[in-house]
């Protein structure tokens, strides 16, 4: 059996790290103090959750296929899915929740 | 640090691997020059753990140290199934352990509010 | 050769077992039922069913290789080991020789026990295995609820 389908480093891990990785949406420009645009880092995060709802999916068709040799395969990814979801959510409910502070601070 | 997330799930492989060898040894119980093979557990682990994406994982040997019977034959039914216990329970507790941690992670990000 | 669904870890090789154990069983109920017979004069001895059996291995492509993986047991071959007939005084039986002698067949009720205890066992320990397996998947199934 192969047990080495995942390399060394946590798939969850890189995807919890608020870091850009090629970005789906062009934004404004980069903020000239540095540093990335934050809208690419949004981008970054749904990809990342995106990339790891694939792979969920993927071991679920390995079941059908054979491929997937191990039920715990399956069920690891799913919840590890689900645990980058619930981030992006509850980051998209505090940008939200500050979206809505601001304008209430405008009026 | 070793990432335990990581860690638990290489557990859950090297112990599903093993349960197959384990398997195949009670499945031989009366074949004639079989000899019991194992996964030596610490070792496939470590190896799991440092390996190459796309290596090979540490396949199960021969035990040498298991005494043979008359036609040939080391497995002992007795033994292999305390084997296999042994083996799910590491298995079941790796599984639960697993978990509690994304349980955890699921917490504290929901917990912030 | 199906591998099926990988649900329960090991339980196409655990079937393997059961299957075998099966076969055993069968050749010695048939060696029990052939055990108290005689044989007649002219004919041959009928002798005890053996079952042959040999480790299983499955080709399987891993990692764009073609890997020998242990599949279980498979039955080689179920071969009739002749057994030489005891001769048993019964005189005036009807398939009695000159001397009263009556040949019977050789196969020993006993070691035919045994062998039913050991293939019995065998089958529930492989049936043991599957339990397990199956308490694996059902807890990796748990993870995240």
């Amino acid at each position: 059996m192969n047990i080495n389908a995942t390399p060394p480093g946590n798939r969850l891990d890189e995807s919890l790290s608020i870091e850009p990785r090629a970005p789906t949406v062009v934004g404004r420009q980069a903020d000239p103090r540095g540093g990335p645009a934050f809208k690419d880092v949004l981008a970054g995060i749904v990809d990342q959750v995106d990339t790891l709802q694939k792979d969920a999916d993927r071991s679920i068709q390995g079941l059908a296929t054979g491929e997937t040799r191990n039920v715990h395969d399956v069920t690891i990814k799913m919840e590890e899915a689900g645990v980058a979801f619930d981030l992006m959510m509850e980051i998209r409910n505090k940008l939200v929740d500050a979206y809505q502070q601001l304008m209430r601070m405008q009026q | 640090m070793v990432d335990t997330i990581q860690l638990l799930q290489r557990m859950l492989d090297v112990s599903a691997a093993r349960h197959e060898t384990l398997a195949a040894n009670l499945a031989n119980a009366n074949t004639p020059d079989y000899k019991r093979r194992d996964l030596p557990f610490r070792e496939t682990l470590a190896h799991a753990m440092n390996a190459q994406p796309g290596e090979a994982a540490l396949q199960a040997t021969v035990d040498k140290s298991a005494p043979t019977d008359s036609k040939g034959n080391s497995v002992s039914t007795s033994k292999e199934l305390t084997h296999i216990l042994e083996n799910t329970l590491l298995y079941e507790t790796c599984a639960q352990a697993l978990s509690r941690k994304y349980a955890g992670m699921r917490k504290a990000i929901k917990g912030s509010n | 050769m199906g591998e099926g669904l990988g649900l329960i870890p090991a339980v196409s090789i655990s079937t393997t077992g059961l299957d075998a154990q099966t076969r055993r069983m069968e050749a010695t109920a048939q060696n029990i039922a052939n055990a108290n017979t005689t044989v007649r004069p002219g004919e041959v001895a009928v002798g005890r069913q053996e079952v042959i059996l040999a480790a299983k291995f499955a080709s399987v492509m891993r990692n764009q290789t073609i890997e020998k993986v242990p599949a279980g047991v498979e039955i080689r071959n179920v071969v009739e080991t002749p057994r030489d007939p005891k001769k048993v005084f019964r005189p005036g039986h009807p398939d009695a020789d000159a001397e009263g002698f009556v040949r019977m067949s050789g196969i020993d009720p006993l070691e035919e026990m045994v062998e039913m205890m050991n293939a019995t066992r065998a089958y529930e320990a492989n049936l043991s295995a599957i339990r397990a397996g199956r308490t694996m998947a059902q807890k990796a199934l748990e993870i995240g609820k």
